[in-house]
């Protein structure tokens, strides 16, 4: 065997060999050739240990109990299967469950104290996209149990909170390609204006309003001292 | 009726404490996030739920469920919007710190480094062989192709991972 003759199979074959899904024949007479040669040989080492390193990739416990529970708090559900709903929905409910929970996170402790606070089922009104059809998301999407991934997000304390998405676009109802996301969110007396922008893979900006001024956040999850300048 | 739901009920919890841990892993892998796989486990066993009262096909029980952990982590991570999923992220490690010193912890593994890189048919690919440890036929059966198609990927990919591991100073 000379692998200067076929050197653009050898690789397939080093794969086929360590999976020992080679047919046996082939098998020895590769075996041999290995033995002889010490650039196949290095191949070989070298496909070893990317195998090696996948195989040492460490196994996570996870959370069973957590997911089961999630699971099962869906109640309806969990006695009589539904159909999935559309993703895109599940999505939008979640997307708004976070940027309560922004919400409850941005506000210094403390402010609602006396306020007891929670955030009630937000209510949707989308604009269609351009030449889309008006498809609204529909009333009241509860934050947790209503299908997919809505139910991972943690509920946050209660609070008083109420969301409005004032414009989605160019998606209705779903996490747009690329533009951006206005959320509209009353937290008791004050107004915030959420507006996440991105592209397919990245994010552009955050930005939020209470009013005229702006608090800003960035991706790594703090929160500058003073007040970002476009 | 009722004795039917009980009877699933009890079915569904044996299949899931039975391929939890598999589907996590498997969901890990392909996702490269714990928090991620943490909601597509979720999903997976929704899809296992649903269909499970249907479910009568003769490859066995776990190599249908693996065939729906992958094909759901792939569809995921396919039609993920990063930058959405950036959000998201950093508010469930907000609220989950455990799940965030996780996800340090497990993306510092050099064999995750590698597959962080990789398309996700090819983590997919790569997890079925060096983590499950299925052989070609039992991939192609997971993934509903031929075992040539397999072999000729696991090629691919090995030599991609190989490139990854050399561009980015992986050490092996
Ligand atoms: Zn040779």
């Amino acid at each position: 065997m000379n692998c200067k003759d076929m050197k653009d199979r050898i690789p397939l074959m080093i794969s086929y060999y360590i999976d020992r899904e080679m047919p046996e024949h082939e098998s020895e007479e590769f075996e041999k050739h290995l033995s002889e040669c010490p650039s196949c040989w290095k191949m070989l080492e070298e496909t070893r240990r990317i195998g090696g390193a996948l195989v040492r990739t460490p196994r996570i416990s996870g959370n069973p109990g957590e997911t089961l529970d999630k699971m099962r708090q869906r109640k309806k559900w969990w006695n009589s299967p539904i159909p999935f709903r559309p993703r895109k929905w599940v999505y939008a409910g979640m997307f708004a469950a976070l940027i309560a929970l922004l919400f409850v996170n941005l506000i210094p402790p403390g402010y609602f104290d006396s306020k007891q606070v929670a955030v009630n089922q937000p209510s949707y009104t989308t604009s269609p996209g351009p030449g889309g059809k008006q498809s609204g998301i529909g009333p009241g999407l509860p934050f947790s149990g209503s299908g997919g991934n809505a139910a991972s997000t943690p509920t946050p304390s209660p609070s008083d909170a109420e969301i409005r998405t004032a414009q989605a676009s160019p998606e209705p109802g779903g996490i747009p390609d690329e533009d951006s996301v206005t959320y509209n969110i009353k937290l008791n007396e004050s107004e915030y204006e959420v507006n996440i922008s991105g592209q397919e893979t990245q994010l552009v900006s955050l930005e939020i309003k209470e009013g005229d001024k702006e608090i800003w956040m960035d991706l790594e999850g703090t929160q500058p001292e003073k007040n970002s300048e476009k | 009726m009722a004795a039917r739901y009980a009877y699933r009920k009890y079915d569904f919890i044996k299949v899931f404490n039975d391929n939890y841990d598999m589907v996590f892993n498997v969901c890990l892998r392909i996702c490269c996030n714990y928090h991620t796989a943490q909601d597509i486990s979720q999903d997976v066993f929704l899809k296992v739920h649903k269909n499970l009262s249907g479910f009568n096909e003769e490859s066995g029980i776990s190599t249908w469920i693996y065939r729906i952990a992958v094909n759901t982590c792939i569809d995921h991570v396919r039609r993920e919007k990063k930058w959405y999923t950036q959000i998201r992220n950093l508010f469930l490690e907000r609220n989950e710190p455990s799940g965030r010193f996780e996800n340090e912890v497990f993306l510092k593994d050099a064999g995750m480094k590698i597959l962080k890189e990789m398309e996700p048919n090819y983590r997919a690919i790569l997890t079925l062989k060096h983590y499950a440890g299925f052989d070609y036929r039992e991939i192609a059966q997971i993934m509903n192709t031929t075992e040539a198609t397999i072999g000729v990927q696991l090629h691919r990919a090995r030599k991609q991972a190989k490139d990854i591991a050399v561009r980015g100073g992986i050490e092996l």
